[in-house]
Protein backbone atom coordinates (compact mmCIF):
# COMPACT_ATOMS: atom_id res chain seq x y z
CA UNK A 1 0.00 0.00 0.00
CA UNK A 2 1.58 3.26 -1.03
CA UNK A 3 0.56 6.23 1.43
CA UNK A 4 0.30 9.33 0.12
CA UNK A 5 2.73 12.55 1.89
CA UNK A 6 -1.01 13.81 2.84
CA UNK A 7 -1.90 10.80 4.29
CA UNK A 8 0.87 9.83 6.30
CA UNK A 9 0.68 13.54 7.76
CA UNK A 10 -2.45 13.16 8.94
CA UNK A 11 -1.94 9.87 10.65
CA UNK A 12 0.54 11.30 12.25
CA UNK A 13 -1.69 14.51 12.93
CA UNK A 14 -3.76 12.33 14.91
CA UNK A 15 -1.73 9.74 16.46
CA UNK A 16 -1.73 8.91 20.16
CA UNK A 17 0.94 9.96 20.53
CA UNK A 18 1.09 12.83 18.43
CA UNK A 19 -1.65 13.87 21.24
CA UNK A 20 0.44 12.80 24.44
CA UNK A 21 3.22 15.19 22.47
CA UNK A 22 0.68 18.21 22.23
CA UNK A 23 -0.42 17.58 25.91
CA UNK A 24 3.34 17.87 26.93
CA UNK A 25 3.98 20.75 25.06
CA UNK A 26 0.68 22.79 25.86
CA UNK A 27 1.33 21.58 29.90
CA UNK A 28 5.03 23.31 29.32
CA UNK A 29 4.13 26.24 27.49
CA UNK A 30 1.03 27.02 30.21
CA UNK A 31 3.20 26.31 33.27
CA UNK A 32 6.19 28.20 32.39
CA UNK A 33 3.88 31.20 31.65
CA UNK A 34 2.37 30.70 34.56
CA UNK A 35 4.87 30.44 37.05
CA UNK A 36 6.89 33.06 35.23
CA UNK A 37 4.06 35.53 36.49
CA UNK A 38 3.53 33.90 39.33
CA UNK A 39 6.85 35.08 40.73
CA UNK A 40 6.86 38.40 40.06
CA UNK A 41 5.67 40.44 42.96
CA UNK A 42 2.33 41.62 41.08
CA UNK A 43 2.17 38.92 39.31
CA UNK A 44 0.77 39.22 35.42
CA UNK A 45 -0.74 42.97 36.80
CA UNK A 46 1.65 45.58 35.14
CA UNK A 47 1.22 42.94 32.05
CA UNK A 48 -2.45 43.29 31.88
CA UNK A 49 -2.64 46.93 32.99
CA UNK A 50 -0.34 47.59 29.62
CA UNK A 51 -2.97 46.67 27.50
CA UNK A 52 -5.35 49.10 28.67
CA UNK A 53 -8.57 47.26 28.49
CA UNK A 54 -9.08 46.50 32.34
CA UNK A 55 -9.99 49.07 35.33
CA UNK A 56 -7.29 48.54 37.51
CA UNK A 57 -9.26 46.88 40.48
CA UNK A 58 -9.80 44.45 37.80
CA UNK A 59 -6.36 43.51 37.10
CA UNK A 60 -5.94 43.37 40.46
CA UNK A 61 -7.30 40.19 40.65
CA UNK A 62 -6.77 39.07 37.07
CA UNK A 63 -2.79 39.56 37.78
CA UNK A 64 -3.37 36.22 40.01
CA UNK A 65 -6.03 34.66 38.17
CA UNK A 66 -5.16 34.24 34.88
CA UNK A 67 -1.55 32.62 36.09
CA UNK A 68 -3.29 30.72 38.15
CA UNK A 69 -5.50 29.56 35.97
CA UNK A 70 -2.20 28.84 33.29
CA UNK A 71 -1.12 26.36 36.12
CA UNK A 72 -4.32 24.75 36.30
CA UNK A 73 -4.71 23.83 33.00
CA UNK A 74 -0.99 22.90 32.46
CA UNK A 75 -1.26 20.22 35.20
CA UNK A 76 -4.61 18.82 33.82
CA UNK A 77 -3.36 18.40 30.56
CA UNK A 78 0.30 16.87 31.87
CA UNK A 79 -1.09 14.47 33.99
CA UNK A 80 -4.12 13.71 31.62
CA UNK A 81 -7.96 14.15 33.08
CA UNK A 82 -10.45 16.58 31.70
CA UNK A 83 -8.21 16.72 28.82
CA UNK A 84 -10.70 17.87 26.11
CA UNK A 85 -11.90 20.58 28.42
CA UNK A 86 -9.05 21.73 28.84
CA UNK A 87 -7.97 21.83 25.51
CA UNK A 88 -11.14 23.60 24.94
CA UNK A 89 -9.86 25.84 27.45
CA UNK A 90 -6.58 26.14 27.04
CA UNK A 91 -7.53 27.81 22.52
CA UNK A 92 -10.30 29.93 24.45
CA UNK A 93 -7.25 31.78 26.01
CA UNK A 94 -4.86 31.62 22.80
CA UNK A 95 -7.55 33.50 20.84
CA UNK A 96 -8.26 35.69 23.50
CA UNK A 97 -4.14 36.54 23.74
CA UNK A 98 -4.12 37.01 19.94
CA UNK A 99 -6.95 39.72 20.26
CA UNK A 100 -5.78 41.70 23.05
CA UNK A 101 -2.00 41.71 21.40
CA UNK A 102 -3.88 42.75 18.10
CA UNK A 103 -5.80 45.32 19.72
CA UNK A 104 -3.20 46.94 21.62
CA UNK A 105 -1.23 46.69 18.36
CA UNK A 106 -4.38 48.60 16.61
CA UNK A 107 -4.69 50.92 18.90
CA UNK A 108 -1.07 52.31 18.77
CA UNK A 109 0.41 50.89 21.78
CA UNK A 110 4.06 49.61 22.08
CA UNK A 111 3.88 47.05 24.76
CA UNK A 112 5.40 43.74 26.53
CA UNK A 113 2.78 40.87 25.14
CA UNK A 114 3.65 39.64 28.82
CA UNK A 115 3.25 36.30 27.63
CA UNK A 116 6.26 35.21 29.78
CA UNK A 117 6.26 37.42 32.65
CA UNK A 118 7.47 40.93 32.41
CA UNK A 119 4.98 43.27 30.67
CA UNK A 120 4.34 46.87 30.65
CA UNK A 121 5.38 49.31 28.16
CA UNK A 122 8.08 49.00 25.68
CA UNK A 123 9.82 51.37 23.07
CA UNK A 124 8.13 51.53 19.98
CA UNK A 125 11.16 49.86 17.77
CA UNK A 126 10.85 46.66 16.63
CA UNK A 127 7.13 46.72 17.72
CA UNK A 128 5.73 44.69 14.47
CA UNK A 129 8.17 42.34 14.57
CA UNK A 130 6.98 41.37 18.31
CA UNK A 131 3.74 41.51 17.82
CA UNK A 132 3.92 39.35 14.63
CA UNK A 133 6.54 36.53 16.96
CA UNK A 134 3.63 36.68 19.67
CA UNK A 135 0.62 36.33 17.36
CA UNK A 136 2.13 33.31 15.76
CA UNK A 137 3.17 31.36 18.56
CA UNK A 138 -0.26 31.94 20.36
CA UNK A 139 -1.88 30.69 17.01
CA UNK A 140 0.29 27.80 16.64
CA UNK A 141 -0.38 26.38 20.58
CA UNK A 142 -4.45 27.45 19.81
CA UNK A 143 -3.92 24.91 16.85
CA UNK A 144 -2.41 22.22 18.94
CA UNK A 145 -5.51 22.62 21.76
CA UNK A 146 -7.91 22.88 18.74
CA UNK A 147 -6.48 19.32 17.46
CA UNK A 148 -6.47 18.11 20.83
CA UNK A 149 -10.06 19.24 21.68
CA UNK A 150 -11.12 17.72 18.20
CA UNK A 151 -9.12 14.09 18.66
CA UNK A 152 -8.40 13.95 22.04
CA UNK A 153 -7.63 10.22 22.67
CA UNK A 154 -3.56 10.06 23.70
CA UNK A 155 -1.34 7.82 25.07
CA UNK A 156 0.35 8.28 28.85
CA UNK A 157 -3.50 10.26 30.13
CA UNK A 158 -4.87 8.87 33.60
CA UNK A 159 -8.89 9.19 32.58
CA UNK A 160 -9.77 6.45 30.58
CA UNK A 161 -11.54 8.84 28.49
CA UNK A 162 -8.12 10.43 27.06
CA UNK A 163 -6.80 6.96 26.50
CA UNK A 164 -9.53 5.49 24.35
CA UNK A 165 -12.78 6.83 23.20
CA UNK A 166 -14.29 3.05 22.99
CA UNK A 167 -16.15 3.67 26.21
CA UNK A 168 -18.75 2.69 24.32
CA UNK A 169 -21.45 -0.32 24.74
CA UNK A 170 -20.56 -1.69 21.31
CA UNK A 171 -17.09 -2.16 22.21
CA UNK A 172 -18.27 -4.51 24.83
CA UNK A 173 -18.38 -7.57 22.21
CA UNK A 174 -14.58 -8.85 23.87
CA UNK A 175 -13.65 -11.54 21.97
CA UNK A 176 -13.37 -14.41 24.59
CA UNK A 177 -9.41 -15.06 24.49
CA UNK A 178 -8.96 -11.43 25.54
CA UNK A 179 -10.67 -12.61 28.93
CA UNK A 180 -7.97 -14.87 30.14
CA UNK B 1 -8.90 -20.38 32.02
CA UNK B 2 -10.61 -18.28 34.75
CA UNK B 3 -13.15 -16.22 33.35
CA UNK B 4 -13.52 -13.90 36.26
CA UNK B 5 -15.74 -11.72 34.49
CA UNK B 6 -18.62 -10.28 37.50
CA UNK B 7 -22.08 -8.92 36.50
CA UNK B 8 -20.60 -5.81 37.08
CA UNK B 9 -17.93 -5.75 35.10
CA UNK B 10 -20.66 -4.94 32.17
CA UNK B 11 -19.65 -1.23 32.53
CA UNK B 12 -15.65 -2.33 32.16
CA UNK B 13 -14.60 -0.70 28.52
CA UNK B 14 -11.51 -2.98 26.77
CA UNK B 15 -9.43 -1.77 24.18
CA UNK B 16 -8.55 -4.34 22.23
CA UNK B 17 -7.53 -2.49 19.10
CA UNK B 18 -3.31 -2.82 18.36
CA UNK B 19 -1.48 -4.63 20.74
CA UNK B 20 -2.60 -3.64 24.33
CA UNK B 21 -5.72 -4.14 26.92
CA UNK B 22 -7.20 -1.57 28.58
CA UNK B 23 -9.78 -2.04 30.90
CA UNK B 24 -11.17 -0.13 33.51
CA UNK B 25 -14.78 0.90 34.71
CA UNK B 26 -16.44 3.88 34.58
CA UNK B 27 -16.52 4.15 37.96
CA UNK B 28 -13.13 3.78 38.53
CA UNK B 29 -12.50 6.21 35.69
CA UNK B 30 -14.42 8.93 37.81
CA UNK B 31 -12.38 8.36 40.86
CA UNK B 32 -9.19 8.95 38.94
CA UNK B 33 -10.83 12.39 37.65
CA UNK B 34 -11.75 13.58 41.05
CA UNK B 35 -8.85 12.80 43.00
CA UNK B 36 -6.72 13.96 40.10
CA UNK B 37 -8.89 17.57 40.09
CA UNK B 38 -8.09 17.14 44.20
CA UNK B 39 -4.62 17.16 43.50
CA UNK B 40 -4.55 19.73 40.50
CA UNK B 41 -6.35 22.16 43.24
CA UNK B 42 -4.70 21.37 46.12
CA UNK B 43 -0.98 22.01 43.83
CA UNK B 44 -2.37 25.60 42.50
CA UNK B 45 -3.59 26.72 45.84
CA UNK B 46 -0.35 25.79 47.28
CA UNK B 47 1.66 27.90 44.39
CA UNK B 48 -0.73 30.77 44.82
CA UNK B 49 -0.42 30.95 48.10
CA UNK B 50 3.27 30.47 48.01
CA UNK B 51 3.21 33.34 45.92
CA UNK B 52 1.18 35.86 47.75
CA UNK B 53 2.84 35.12 51.11
CA UNK B 54 6.34 35.85 49.21
CA UNK B 55 5.01 39.31 47.85
CA UNK B 56 5.28 40.66 51.59
CA UNK B 57 4.13 43.14 53.10
CA UNK B 58 5.71 45.39 50.40
CA UNK B 59 1.85 46.91 49.51
CA UNK B 60 0.50 49.65 51.41
CA UNK B 61 1.60 53.26 52.83
CA UNK B 62 3.84 54.02 55.27
CA UNK B 63 4.58 57.19 57.55
CA UNK B 64 7.87 58.41 55.89
CA UNK B 65 10.40 61.21 55.79
CA UNK B 66 9.78 63.12 52.68
CA UNK B 67 12.32 66.42 51.23
CA UNK B 68 11.19 69.51 50.94
CA UNK B 69 8.32 70.45 48.69
CA UNK B 70 7.93 67.21 47.80
CA UNK B 71 3.69 66.56 47.12
CA UNK B 72 1.14 64.52 48.79
CA UNK B 73 0.81 62.66 46.04
CA UNK B 74 4.69 61.90 46.13
CA UNK B 75 5.32 63.87 43.25
CA UNK B 76 7.66 66.36 42.51
CA UNK B 77 6.73 69.73 41.36
CA UNK B 78 9.09 71.35 38.91
CA UNK B 79 10.28 74.68 39.60
CA UNK B 80 7.01 77.06 40.97
CA UNK B 81 4.19 75.69 39.47
CA UNK B 82 1.55 77.59 37.60
CA UNK B 83 -1.62 75.96 39.31
CA UNK B 84 -3.66 77.46 36.14
CA UNK B 85 -2.01 75.12 33.89
CA UNK B 86 -3.09 72.05 32.64
CA UNK B 87 -1.10 69.66 34.20
CA UNK B 88 1.53 67.22 32.95
CA UNK B 89 2.44 64.45 35.17
CA UNK B 90 5.81 62.13 33.72
CA UNK B 91 6.02 58.63 35.65
CA UNK B 92 9.29 57.39 35.39
CA UNK B 93 12.03 55.07 37.04
CA UNK B 94 15.21 56.39 37.01
CA UNK B 95 16.66 53.07 35.62
CA UNK B 96 13.97 52.77 33.10
CA UNK B 97 15.79 52.99 29.44
CA UNK B 98 13.04 54.35 27.68
CA UNK B 99 11.90 56.76 30.26
CA UNK B 100 15.99 58.26 29.72
CA UNK B 101 14.97 58.23 25.65
CA UNK B 102 11.66 60.20 26.83
CA UNK B 103 14.18 62.71 28.61
CA UNK B 104 16.15 63.09 25.89
CA UNK B 105 14.04 63.97 23.44
CA UNK B 106 11.22 66.04 25.67
CA UNK B 107 12.81 66.51 28.94
CA UNK B 108 14.32 70.14 27.90
CA UNK B 109 10.68 71.00 26.09
CA UNK B 110 8.78 69.84 29.09
CA UNK B 111 10.83 72.48 31.76
CA UNK B 112 10.74 75.13 29.33
CA UNK B 113 6.97 74.53 29.15
CA UNK B 114 6.92 74.52 32.66
CA UNK B 115 9.26 77.64 33.31
CA UNK B 116 6.80 79.70 30.20
CA UNK B 117 4.19 78.82 32.68
CA UNK B 118 1.79 76.79 30.03
CA UNK B 119 2.14 73.41 32.07
CA UNK B 120 2.36 72.49 35.62
CA UNK B 121 5.01 69.97 35.07
CA UNK B 122 4.79 67.08 37.79
CA UNK B 123 7.40 64.29 38.33
CA UNK B 124 6.18 61.20 39.77
CA UNK B 125 8.95 58.86 40.61
CA UNK B 126 8.63 54.84 40.90
CA UNK B 127 11.16 52.35 41.72
CA UNK B 128 8.80 49.11 40.04
CA UNK B 129 11.90 48.18 38.42
CA UNK B 130 13.91 47.15 41.82
CA UNK B 131 10.80 44.59 41.67
CA UNK B 132 11.80 42.87 38.48
CA UNK B 133 13.69 39.51 38.88
CA UNK B 134 16.43 40.34 36.05
CA UNK B 135 17.10 44.34 36.97
CA UNK B 136 17.22 43.15 40.91
CA UNK B 137 20.17 40.26 39.93
CA UNK B 138 21.86 42.61 37.56
CA UNK B 139 21.75 45.31 40.19
CA UNK B 140 23.04 43.02 43.03
CA UNK B 141 25.66 41.72 40.86
CA UNK B 142 26.68 45.13 40.01
CA UNK B 143 26.77 45.98 43.68
CA UNK B 144 24.67 48.73 43.19
CA UNK B 145 20.91 46.44 44.72
CA UNK B 146 17.30 48.28 44.59
CA UNK B 147 19.55 51.52 42.35
CA UNK B 148 15.71 52.99 41.09
CA UNK B 149 14.79 52.91 45.05
CA UNK B 150 18.25 54.91 46.09
CA UNK B 151 18.36 56.76 43.02
CA UNK B 152 14.88 58.84 44.38
CA UNK B 153 16.28 58.76 47.23
CA UNK B 154 19.30 60.26 46.31
CA UNK B 155 17.03 63.06 44.21
CA UNK B 156 14.94 63.75 47.59
CA UNK B 157 18.93 64.82 49.42
CA UNK B 158 19.61 66.91 46.18
CA UNK B 159 16.28 69.00 46.53
CA UNK B 160 17.03 69.36 50.07
CA UNK B 161 20.42 70.90 49.09
CA UNK B 162 18.95 73.53 46.19
CA UNK B 163 19.63 71.07 43.14
CA UNK B 164 16.62 69.24 42.86
CA UNK B 165 16.43 70.04 39.03
CA UNK B 166 19.61 69.66 38.26
CA UNK B 167 20.48 66.30 39.78
CA UNK B 168 16.99 65.15 37.97
CA UNK B 169 18.13 65.59 34.49
CA UNK B 170 21.62 64.34 35.28
CA UNK B 171 20.25 60.69 36.54
CA UNK B 172 18.99 60.09 33.26
CA UNK B 173 21.87 61.98 31.31
CA UNK B 174 24.33 59.42 33.20
CA UNK B 175 21.78 56.91 32.87
CA UNK B 176 23.35 53.16 33.49
CA UNK B 177 22.41 50.33 31.26
CA UNK B 178 19.56 48.89 32.39
CA UNK B 179 20.31 46.59 35.22
CA UNK B 180 23.71 48.15 35.99
CA UNK B 181 22.24 50.94 38.45
CA UNK B 182 23.32 53.28 40.55
CA UNK B 183 26.06 52.24 42.74
CA UNK B 184 26.49 55.22 45.93
CA UNK B 185 29.93 56.24 44.43
CA UNK B 186 27.95 57.38 41.06
CA UNK B 187 25.26 59.04 43.25
CA UNK B 188 27.80 61.08 44.91
CA UNK B 189 29.74 61.74 41.92
CA UNK B 190 26.64 63.12 40.06
CA UNK B 191 25.90 65.56 43.18
CA UNK B 192 28.97 67.40 43.01
CA UNK B 193 28.72 67.30 38.91
CA UNK B 194 25.82 69.58 39.30
CA UNK B 195 27.53 72.05 42.07
CA UNK B 196 26.53 70.43 45.42
CA UNK B 197 29.98 71.23 47.45
CA UNK B 198 30.86 71.96 50.69
CA UNK B 199 29.04 71.31 53.64
CA UNK B 200 26.31 70.89 51.72
CA UNK B 201 28.14 67.97 49.91
CA UNK B 202 29.03 66.09 53.10
CA UNK B 203 25.13 66.42 54.37
CA UNK B 204 24.25 64.97 50.65
CA UNK B 205 26.56 62.27 50.90
CA UNK B 206 25.08 61.17 54.57
CA UNK B 207 21.73 61.40 53.26
CA UNK B 208 21.99 58.94 50.69
CA UNK B 209 24.41 56.75 52.81
CA UNK B 210 21.88 56.95 55.50
CA UNK B 211 19.39 56.06 52.49
CA UNK B 212 16.98 58.90 54.05
CA UNK B 213 14.61 58.75 51.26
CA UNK B 214 14.36 55.29 50.51
CA UNK B 215 10.21 55.62 52.20
CA UNK B 216 9.90 58.25 50.12
CA UNK B 217 10.52 55.63 46.94
CA UNK B 218 8.82 53.05 48.63
CA UNK B 219 5.52 55.18 48.92
CA UNK B 220 5.92 56.43 45.69
CA UNK B 221 6.04 52.73 44.30
CA UNK B 222 3.08 52.72 45.75
CA UNK B 223 1.37 55.48 43.95
CA UNK B 224 2.38 54.24 41.19
CA UNK B 225 0.78 50.86 41.85
CA UNK B 226 -2.43 52.33 42.74
CA UNK B 227 -2.83 54.36 39.96
CA UNK B 228 -2.67 51.69 38.17
CA UNK B 229 -0.23 53.11 35.74
CA UNK B 230 0.90 50.40 32.90
CA UNK B 231 4.70 50.84 32.51
CA UNK B 232 7.43 53.55 32.08
CA UNK B 233 7.39 56.25 31.48
CA UNK B 234 3.48 56.81 31.15
CA UNK B 235 2.83 60.64 30.57
CA UNK B 236 -0.80 61.99 31.70
CA UNK B 237 -1.62 65.50 30.55
CA UNK B 238 -4.65 66.59 32.82
CA UNK B 239 -4.68 62.93 33.82
CA UNK B 240 -5.19 61.35 30.12
CA UNK B 241 -2.84 59.12 28.68
CA UNK B 242 -0.94 61.14 25.89
CA UNK B 243 0.70 58.07 23.86
CA UNK B 244 4.72 57.97 23.72
CA UNK B 245 5.24 59.09 19.83
CA UNK B 246 3.20 62.40 21.17
CA UNK B 247 5.25 62.74 24.52
CA UNK B 248 9.13 62.27 22.79
CA UNK B 249 7.91 65.08 19.88
CA UNK B 250 8.00 68.12 21.67
CA UNK B 251 6.45 69.67 18.69
CA UNK B 252 2.83 67.41 19.12
CA UNK B 253 3.19 68.01 23.02
CA UNK B 254 2.84 71.43 22.11
CA UNK B 255 0.06 71.36 20.13
CA UNK B 256 -1.70 68.53 22.62
CA UNK B 257 -1.33 71.61 25.24
CA UNK B 258 -2.49 74.33 23.54
CA UNK B 259 -5.42 71.97 22.65
CA UNK B 260 -5.68 72.02 26.27
CA UNK B 261 -6.72 75.10 26.87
Amino acid sequence: VIMTGERISSAVLRSRWAGTAMRIILAGVLGYAGLSKLVQPDGARTAILAYRLFPVAWADVLGWALPAAEVALALLLLIGIFVRWAALATAVLMFLFVAGIISAWARGFSIDCGCFGGGGDLSPEGREWRYIQAIARDLLFAGMAVRLWVWTPSHMALEAYAVDTSLKPESLDVPADAAD
Amino acid sequence: MSLQMRQTDVACAADVQGDHVTSRSEASDRRVRLIGVIVVAALVALILGAALWSRGSSSGYSDEALPQSVRADYGVSHGSPNQEAPTLEVWADFQCPACGQLEALSGQAMRQLSDDGRIHLIWRPTAFLDASPGVRQANVANGAPESSARAISAWGCAIDAGYGDPFHESLFEFQPTEGRGYPDVLLKGLGERVGISGIAKATFDSCIDEGTYLGWARNATVAFREAGIPGTPTVLLNGREVSLDQAADPRRLEELIEAQR
